[in-house]
């Protein structure tokens, strides 16, 4: 070769860690690398990213954009794939360690309660890392719903900008995050920073707590659902007498609550192991590290709140996915809009469960749309060639205004392409003296 | 037994995979002979310290094996750093790119940008955006962003920070003369600097190969010729007996490696004929001898002739083309002795020390020619009207009848 080989990969930014606690999010990491590279960052996703993931290709439409996105933070899939397709892009390791992926032994992939709805920052940490002029970068912790104060700097962090109000979009499209992504201000201006907020003691309890995830060194391995079932036993063993259902009444929990854990071998939702934590006054980190404290458990002023994900879905997944999987089978091909309805089952739910199921009914009914819209051209076409032969066998001359009038009892018209390419076809055979 | 003019023939020829896997190898086949192996050493000493200069000009005449030592260079590089790179996978020691002919007067810099960022990341370049994001990064205000296409500033930022990311430490520019192509002489300074601040910008060595053009940088400006190194890839020259038995040793190696069943060791006696048509340089020999070997495998012969290679050779008039442009530039890397060194800070002492008001010839050399004919505050002689006209001129000017 007369030259280098083209480079295959993107370049290979090193993550913004800091000590651990403040290090940046995966979304984060993901604008910073689009500006290294001087790019757009949903170009730079939907070119050179999305096809390194194996992800279906329909998945990247603009609710992935508007909501799905800000579970690339998470414990999900979409976090997994774009922790391993980026770091294979970039031969940078341990990028799974922007996200919350260690703690999926502990905190359930549909979770709400667990990431914030909307993007949300420090002004003060955007500010200081203008001045010290690194790139900048949205932490991890910014992305959870219970985390709302910055305890750096005492302040509750903003979700609107201050230029025009809005939210931010959880991708954006210039890679710059310290700017809104609507009217391109910058998000921490000093009448901003003028201002103070105070927050609740509660807050900046949860904040510490939530920072304990991010310590180092990484524990994973004691992240799992049966240890801290054991030291759930172990607290009942103290505090109630080995009874689960009375330790769970003590935590402000549902009376059945730890018990159905332990049966179903389901992990807790984020809200309820953070109530736990503030009931035994212990980080999170500490409920699985530390030994248990003497006190008993004092209940925290106020639930958290959990809204359930399923609310609005009439059947469990494994009974949904057979459903669909019967559909496949169905002939009649009906659309997934119409099949979703019928079941009870939002569309953002089926997607993001289900995705490829999805798109294998949504492409077999567009085989049977096409089949059938063949099938009525050909038909078209046919009737469209009685027509003309009719004309042209009377005597008279099948100029196009005879073909309307003769089409039209017909629904037909010779504004349909194909059917206006097959009457030329037929009027220039005329026209030589060929046979029609 | 069929030669190379047979080939229009209808008899058939008898070429098999093996013997194109033969020819391949032969054609592809390249040697480290001795002012390959001398001048590769030096470009390896010239950029491994810590004080290397920012650009090293490898330069020599055309056909020499310059983009031979290139690829050679890059393969050193690359086997020197493959412990950091083993460590590192997304660090690349070193890139190699052509600079490639410009199509419009000057050179092109947006295309070298955009070929060189393929070399080290894999986005379009159509997707580059126009800006760097550090451009506004201390407005607060809202504003819309620049659309449209990425610009050659643009484009020079992004290779920048790629260059930082990669840890690219060597830049290999083959035919780097073509970057001078099209440039006048105020041009060629600022082509030359924009590869300086490349190199300052990113604290990559970057490598020129290219003809004797390139040795105009020294006539650029200090700076220039105080942060670059030259390293001379000489042709073999036949006048020096060791030179020429050394570039019979090569010839000797070409022979030894063609795919004949039957090596043409006769053509050893012919090196001077050899030496002559390919004016001492190894690839223009090496061109010359794939030419004939490919055209008498196809013919099917089981050796090389001389008539073959005859045939193939290049004619003397480019040969004395080639000599011309070679002496030029081996004048031009002659060395002046350092007398003349100290003729001139001598020189410049007595006319600093003098006190003498500096001569015109002084002035010109160091401020350049002056504009004005009369030099600045010199009036033009024939303004002012001497002797009876200026009487007369005098006069006219109060009786108020018009002066001059």
């Amino acid at each position: 070769m007369d030259s280098t080989a083209p480079s295959k990969g993107l370049l290979p930014l090193p993550p913004i860690m800091g000590d651990g606690v403040d290090r940046e999010s995966l979304i984060s990491y993901l604008v910073r690398l689009a500006r290294a590279h001087q790019v757009g960052v949903r170009q730079l996703l939907k070119h050179v990213i999305w096809p390194a993931l194996q992800l279906n290709a329909d998945s990247m439409y603009t609710p992935f954009f508007r909501d799905e996105a800000r579970t690339i933070n998470r414990v999900s899939r979409y976090a997994r794939a774009f922790a391993d397709g980026l770091g294979q892009l970039t031969a940078v390791e341990d990028l799974d360690r922007l996200t919350f992926l260690s703690w999926q032994g502990v905190i359930p992939e549909r979770n709400a309660g667990f990431l914030a709805k909307e993007v949300r920052w420090c002004p003060l940490c955007l500010a200081e890392q203008r001045e010290r002029r690194v790139d900048s970068h949205f932490q991890l912790l910014w992305s959870l719903e219970y985390y709302r104060a910055c305890r750096h700097h005492h302040r509750h962090l903003e979700s609107h900008c201050p230029w025009c109000g809005k939210q931010q979009q959880i991708i954006p499209y210039h890679p710059e995050q310290a700017r809104c992504t609507h009217c391109f201000g910058f998000l921490a201006p000093a009448k901003v920073l003028a201002k103070r907020s105070q927050p609740l003691a509660r807050e900046i309890h949860w904040a510490e707590s939530l920072e304990s995830m991010l310590e180092n060194p990484p524990i994973e391995s004691l992240l799992t659902h049966s240890h801290l079932m054991q030291v759930l036993d172990m607290a009942s063993v103290r505090w109630a007498e080995g009874t689960k259902k009375r330790l769970s009444l003590m935590l402000g929990l549902r009376a059945h609550a730890i018990g159905s854990w332990n049966y179903k071998q389901q992990r807790p939702a984020f809200p309820l192991l953070l109530q736990i934590t503030e009931a035994l006054g212990v980080t999170l980190r500490g409920l699985f590290t530390e030994p248990l404290p003497e006190r008993s458990p004092s209940l925290p002023p106020g639930r958290l709140k959990v809204m359930s994900p399923l609310s609005k879905q009439a059947m469990s997944l494994p009974a949904f996915e057979a459903t669909l999987r019967a559909q496949l089978e169905n002939p009649a091909s009906p659309p997934v809009s119409a099949i979703l309805a019928r079941l009870g089952v939002t569309r953002g739910y089926a997607k993001y469960w289900l995705p490829e199921l999805l798109a294998e009914l949504s492409q077999k009914h567009q085989r049977v749309r096409s089949q059938l819209v063949y099938r009525r051209r050909e038909e078209a076409i046919k009737v469209t060639e009685r027509v003309f032969r009719e004309i042209a066998t009377s005597g008279n001359y099948p100029s196009t205004h005879r073909m309307y009038l003769a089409l039209r009892p017909h629904g037909l018209s010779l504004q349909c392409p194909h059917l206006w390419g097959e009457y030329k076809a037929w009027r220039d055979r005329l026209a030589a003296g060929m046979e029609v | 037994m069929m030669t190379a003019y047979d080939c229009h023939e209808d008899a058939p020829l008898q070429f098999t995979a093996s013997d194109a896997t033969k020819l391949d190898y032969f054609l592809q086949k390249t040697i480290q002979h001795p002012y390959l192996d001398d001048a590769l050493h030096r470009v390896l000493s010239a950029t491994a310290n810590k004080s290397h200069p920012n650009l090293v000009i490898v330069t020599g005449p055309t056909g020499v094996g310059k983009t031979t030592l290139a690829k050679k260079l890059e393969a050193c590089i690359n086997e020197r750093e493959q412990a950091e790179t083993a460590l590192h996978h997304g660090w690349r020691p070193v890139v190699r790119i052509t600079a490639a002919t410009p199509g419009s007067k000057g050179f092109n810099w947006k295309d070298f940008y955009i070929r060189l960022l393929s070399k080290l990341e894999c986005t379009d370049p159509q997707m580059k955006l126009p800006f760097a994001t550090e451009d506004y990064r201390f407005i607060d205000e809202p504003f819309r962003p620049p659309r449209g296409a990425a610009t050659s500033g643009s484009l020079e930022r992004a290779t920048e920070v790629a260059i930082r990311h990669r840890k690219v430490r060597y830049i290999i520019i083959d035919e780097a003369n073509q970057i001078l192509l099209g440039a006048n002489h105020r041009d060629l300074r600022s082509q030359f600097e924009i590869i300086k601040t490349l190199s300052a910008e990113t604290g990559a060595v970057i490598v020129l190969i290219g003809t004797y053009e390139l040795l105009t940088i020294r006539d650029q400006s200090a700076q220039l010729v105080r942060r670059s190194r030259i390293v001379h890839f000489p042709r073999y020259d036949g006048e020096e007996v060791v030179a020429k038995k050394q570039f019979g040793g090569v010839l000797r190696t070409f022979i030894d490696n063609m795919p004949f069943e039957e090596k043409p060791s006769n053509l050893l006696s012919e090196v001077d004929y050899f030496y002559y048509k390919s004016a001492g340089c190894v690839g223009i020999l090496k061109k010359w001898l794939d030419a004939a070997v490919e055209a008498a495998m196809l013919a099917g012969a089981s050796t090389l002739e001389i008539e073959v290679l005859n045939a193939f050779a290049y004619d003397n008039r480019s040969i004395s083309t080639i000599l011309k442009e070679t002496f030029d530039g081996e004048l031009q890397l002659q060395e002046v002795p350092l007398d003349n060194i100290k003729q001139m800070l001598a020189q410049h002492k007595k006319e600093m020390k003098g006190g003498a008001l500096p001569t015109p010839e002084y002035l010109d050399k160091y401020f350049g020619k002056s504009k004005h004919k009369g030099g600045v505050g010199v009036r033009k002689p024939k303004r002012d009207p001497v002797g009876r006209a200026k009487a007369a001129a005098a006069s006219d000017l109060f009786s108020g009848e018009g002066g001059a």
